[in-house]
């Protein structure tokens, strides 16, 4: 049983919290995912995912709020 | 990995409080200093330490470890480990090969403990080959130098072994922390799969108003009230300019 | 002459940031320019815009593009006015 990639981005400083999201996801291999964890929705962030990689990234909310959003955001193959 | 806060970002503030602050915050692991306010000490009723333990999961908060450095309570805090099911993360003594030492006696004791790494180099070392075989606790540092690299080689040659990181900064001071190799900290972090904590406290004393009023202090905030409004950097500057006591 | 709306997020926590620029896009007259000035690439909110509102709703112009500070101008596109 392979751990959990849990990324934490609530620790991050703005300027490097949508980079080190984007390398995190750029290090993965096809199939493989890891768990965004944020103190609000990253809407923003699911739209750069969509221009950005589209057709190459899943994303499924584990958790919503009212505290904490936690997203499991995969690396699909490229079609 | 889950991250957590110290009692270090609320010194003064009793059990109840800062577990309010910490849930408020969605963190999910405290990490308790020995001499903060929070009342757990080596030497507290065994009931009392319990009631603590039940409070913190009624909050949605695990209670990850206890730091302490001074000599002294060992079977205390051995008996400490046990009732508050979380290790003594160990800062003293100084010297790294007594501190291995002092582990393993409070181990044999029944205790759970790691010993906290703080700025040592990952070198061949027999102290350190030593430690790197126990439970770890390690005191990142990004004013020092970026802790990723640093955090990667941990992990790797402790397989396992390193379950608590304490990161000074975060909360109110993140927005201050560009450039010090923070996002680099986490990326290698989820990579690796760290399943640890990770835990903050103000980088310094000088932020500890900073901290309070984040933390939603009594004044900074109230149920339903958006702490969030506060301005982080105007209260950085006040606490830079002395402006707590 | 469009009339600047200044907004600079910079001390705003993180998990406000996207409200208030949101808020203060939707609040933009027809003269109005919101000049957002921020600490980071706001190119997730240009992604946002462009996903809610449509390519052709706004024009979206940095002036100052980090590498500590950016600075974009933010402008609804006149009804009609887009060929």
């Amino acid at each position: 049983m392979t751990a959990a990639h849990t990324l934490d981005v609530r620790v991050i400083p703005p300027r490097e919290k949508h980079p080190t999201i984007f390398d995190t996801f750029n290090a993965l291999a096809p199939g493989e995912s890891f768990v965004l964890v944020n103190d609000h929705d990253p809407r923003p962030l699911r739209y750069q995912f969509e221009f950005e990689h589209a057709g190459e990234f899943g994303w499924e909310y584990l958790e919503q709020g009212p505290s904490v959003w936690r997203v499991e955001i995969s690396r699909k193959a490229k079609s | 990995m889950k991250l957590g806060l110290s009692s270090a970002a609320a010194p003064d503030a009793p059990l109840g409080e800062l577990l309010e602050a910490a849930a408020r915050r969605g963190f999910g692991a405290l990490e308790l200093r020995e001499g903060d306010a929070h009342g757990i000490t080596p030497d507290a009723d065994v009931g009392a330490i319990g009631e603590a333990v039940r409070r913190a999961t009624a909050a949605g908060l695990t209670i990850t470890g206890y730091r302490t450095g001074g000599a002294g309570h060992d079977l205390a805090l051995a008996r400490l480990s046990y009732t508050l099911g979380a290790p003594i993360l160990l800062e003293g003594p100084e010297d790294l090969a007594a501190r291995i030492a002092r582990a393993r006696q409070m181990r044999n004791a029944g205790a759970a403990v790691a010993i906290v790494l703080r700025g040592e180099s990952v070198v061949q070392d027999g102290a350190l080959a030593a430690a790197l075989s126990s439970p770890l606790a390690w005191d990142a540092d990004p004013r020092v130098g970026p802790p990723g690299r640093f955090a990667e080689a941990l992990l790797r040659r402790t397989a396992g072994a390193l379950r608590h990181i304490c990161l000074p900064g975060g909360g109110p001071e993140t927005t201050l922390q560009d450039g010090m190799g923070v996002g680099d900290l986490m990326r290698r972090l989820a990579l690796a799969g760290y399943e640890g904590t990770l835990v903050l406290a103000p980088s310094t004393t000088r932020y500890r108003l900073a901290w309070r009023s984040w933390l939603g202090h009594r004044g900074g905030g109230g149920c339903g009230s958006k702490v969030a409004e506060t301005p982080v950097r105007q209260l950085t500057t006040l606490a830079m300019e002395g402006g707590e006591r | 002459m469009s009339e600047l709306v200044l907004l600079d997020v910079r001390s705003v926590e993180p998990r406000d940031r996207f409200d208030r620029i949101m808020g203060a896009y939707e609040a933009l007259g027809a003269e109005q320019t919101l000049e957002l000035t921020v600490d980071h690439d706001p190119k997730c909110m240009y992604y946002t815009l462009r996903a809610t509102r449509g390519d052709d709703a706004f024009d979206f112009d940095y002036l100052e593009n980090g590498p500590e500070t950016w600075r974009v101008q933010v402008r609804k596109a006149a009804a009609g006015a887009r060929a």
